[in-house]
């Protein structure tokens, strides 16, 4: 499975740099005795169909106009603790897998065409990634570690995120920064069809 | 006049009573308890020719402790059951190691599981001739090959890393400055808070570290809880117009205060045990490591105040109540919790 290797080696680099910031992030999963808090804000950041679809819809975030955003913002971390929660007792559908890498090259593309959303379609598709997102993550918890601990955390990080994203693309106007933005979301679009292929 | 003093009194009750229950929802449901981040400890001492007097400590300030262990070489036995010991916040077991006349030289020592945590552990070996070696062990690098005469001991980065580990997992010391971030006005106050509260606390920590005062952990963190509970009343008293002294100076109390979080670091330092010879260097790279932590926290904080007011939310008059109160019942949780602790040893 080239795909297995390749998520593997782009996890572990991610996981690898944390490491040398906080001295966590060694392996996000079983983690026993220390926060199980930091492992659910970093769990999410350490394998890239999750990192990628959330760093998009931070950056869709920043691209709305303010009602969509502030919709964004509540939905996004309120659905990934919503989704953790029903996906620790239960085995996961494969379709959960299928949504969140397929939800990279739709969300990549939404950042690179830098669409304005109504907020009703902005909130559903945030709530509809951090749902699978949740599931996905809720799923992996192993019995170490607390979901009382890790569920907070994670959707903590999911709220820093869409706020760093909307602060980012609000705060730097700039044209070409604007592209630049643009641009991340045609790569993380382009990752997303290359994980799909190569499934 | 009277009646005035008995509607504080009132308020007064009513507000004990909200925090209270809070405060017991915190302790019930969440199970949320300030984990005090230090190290596992392996020590070595050779008493005779190949053999060593084992003190393996293990954290396990939640929960039951994480299933590590020492893993000697091949040559190394047990002789007799090792004797296992609770203190507060970890268990430590102790026992005797027989290596025979090869001694540990050339094997390697490595503490098994270590990989699937996130802890460290710090090894010191001290032989019989009065040399010792120390290794600091991490899940990415569980294993070292002991060799006597190399100089190995905990290089500055190691100290770094536990000063960062120490901050960022002592959520006490982060609420603390939380508390500073959300009180204090103005990127120039903030500055010359934030500096207070690291000369404080820098100034403490080398004085506890070189011995010069000595007070005992256990109240000290306690007091540190308290520190936080303290912020936490300014912040909503302020929703009320109550102008407290934090307000008005806020590097004051900062300082303050930093003086006691500073003996809460240097508990951790003595905990671990430095060997006499690596004190200075170990206390620059740790506090070094305290305050990279700190100014990561800080500016992840402000960032996220900035990046929020892009968006102008109104909010609701309640919302300023969720800070203050979230911090101080958490804040007063861990202080009823290290006053049992005093008392219960």
């Amino acid at each position: 499975m080239k795909t297995t290797r390749v998520r593997r080696l782009l996890s572990g680099g991610i996981a690898a740099s944390l490491t040398l910031l906080a001295p966590a992030a060694a392996s996000a999963h079983p983690m026993p005795g220390v926060g199980d808090f930091y492992a659910g804000m970093l769990h999410p950041l350490t394998a890239i169909e999750f990192l990628l679809p959330m760093i998009a819809i931070s950056l869709l975030a920043g691209q709305q106009s303010r009602e969509p955003a502030i919709a964004m913002l509540f939905t996004f971390p309120l659905s990934l603790a919503a989704g953790a929660a029903l996906g620790v007792p239960i085995h996961l559908p494969s379709i959960v897998a299928w949504i969140n890498l397929g939800s990279m090259a739709a969300l990549g593309l939404l950042v690179a065409t830098a669409r304005p959303l109504p907020s009703s379609v902005a909130a559903g598709i945030s709530a509809l990634l951090g749902l699978t997102i949740g599931l996905a993550n809720g799923a992996e918890l192993g019995e170490q570690v607390s979901p009382w601990r890790f569920i907070p955390g994670f959707a903590l990080a999911g709220l820093l995120l869409v706020t760093y994203g909307i602060g980012c693309v609000r705060r730097l106007r700039a044209p070409w920064m604007q592209i630049g933005f643009r641009v991340i979301g045609s790569w993380i679009a382009a990752v997303g069809v290359l994980v799909l292929s190569l499934r | 006049m009277r009646h005035l003093q008995r509607h504080q009194f009132t308020r007064a009750l009513r507000n004990t009573a909200s925090l209270f229950s809070i405060l017991l929802l915190a302790g019930t449901v969440c199970d949320l308890r300030a984990h005090t981040s230090l190290p596992g400890y392996l020590e070595l001492n050779e008493t005779s020719p190949g053999s060593f007097e084992m003190l393996w400590r293990i954290p396990a300030a939640e929960g039951p402790p994480p299933a590590i262990y020492p893993e000697f070489p091949a040559n190394c036995v047990v002789p007799k059951q090792l004797v296992t010991q609770e203190a507060p916040g970890s268990v430590v077991e102790r026992g005797l190691i027989q290596c025979g006349p090869k001694g540990l030289a050339g094997g390697s020592i490595e503490i098994e599981n270590l990989q699937v945590t996130i802890l460290d552990v710090l090894v010191r070996i001290t032989f019989a001739d009065g040399t010792s070696i120390t290794q600091m062990l991490r899940p990415l690098a569980p294993s070292f090959v002991v060799h006597k005469d190399a100089k190995s001991h905990v290089d500055a980065m190691g100290y770094v890393r536990l000063g960062i580990g120490h901050i960022l997992f002592g959520i006490d010391h982060l609420l603390f400055v939380l508390g500073l971030l959300l009180i204090v006005p103005g990127p120039r106050m903030l500055l010359k808070t934030i500096t207070a509260f690291t000369i404080a606390h820098t100034t403490t920590l080398a004085l506890a570290t070189f011995g010069v005062v000595h007070l005992a952990p256990t109240p000290i963190e306690a007091v540190i809880a308290l520190s936080i509970v303290f912020l936490a009343a300014e912040l909503a008293q302020h929703r009320r117009g109550v102008q407290g002294l934090t307000y008005r100076k806020p590097w004051l109390v900062a300082f303050a205060f930093g003086l006691l979080h500073g003996f809460g670091f240097a508990g951790t330092l003595a905990r671990i045990g430095i060997p006499a010879h690596d004190i200075p260097l170990a206390l620059f790279s740790f506090n070094i490591g305290v305050e990279l932590g700190q100014i990561a926290f800080v500016t992840a904080v402000l960032a996220f105040i900035y990046s929020l007011r892009t968006l102008e939310i109104q909010w609701p008059s309640w919302t300023y109540r969720v800070p203050p109160y979230a911090i101080g019942s958490l804040a007063s949780f861990w202080f009823l919790q290290r006053c049992a602790l005093i008392f219960s040893f």
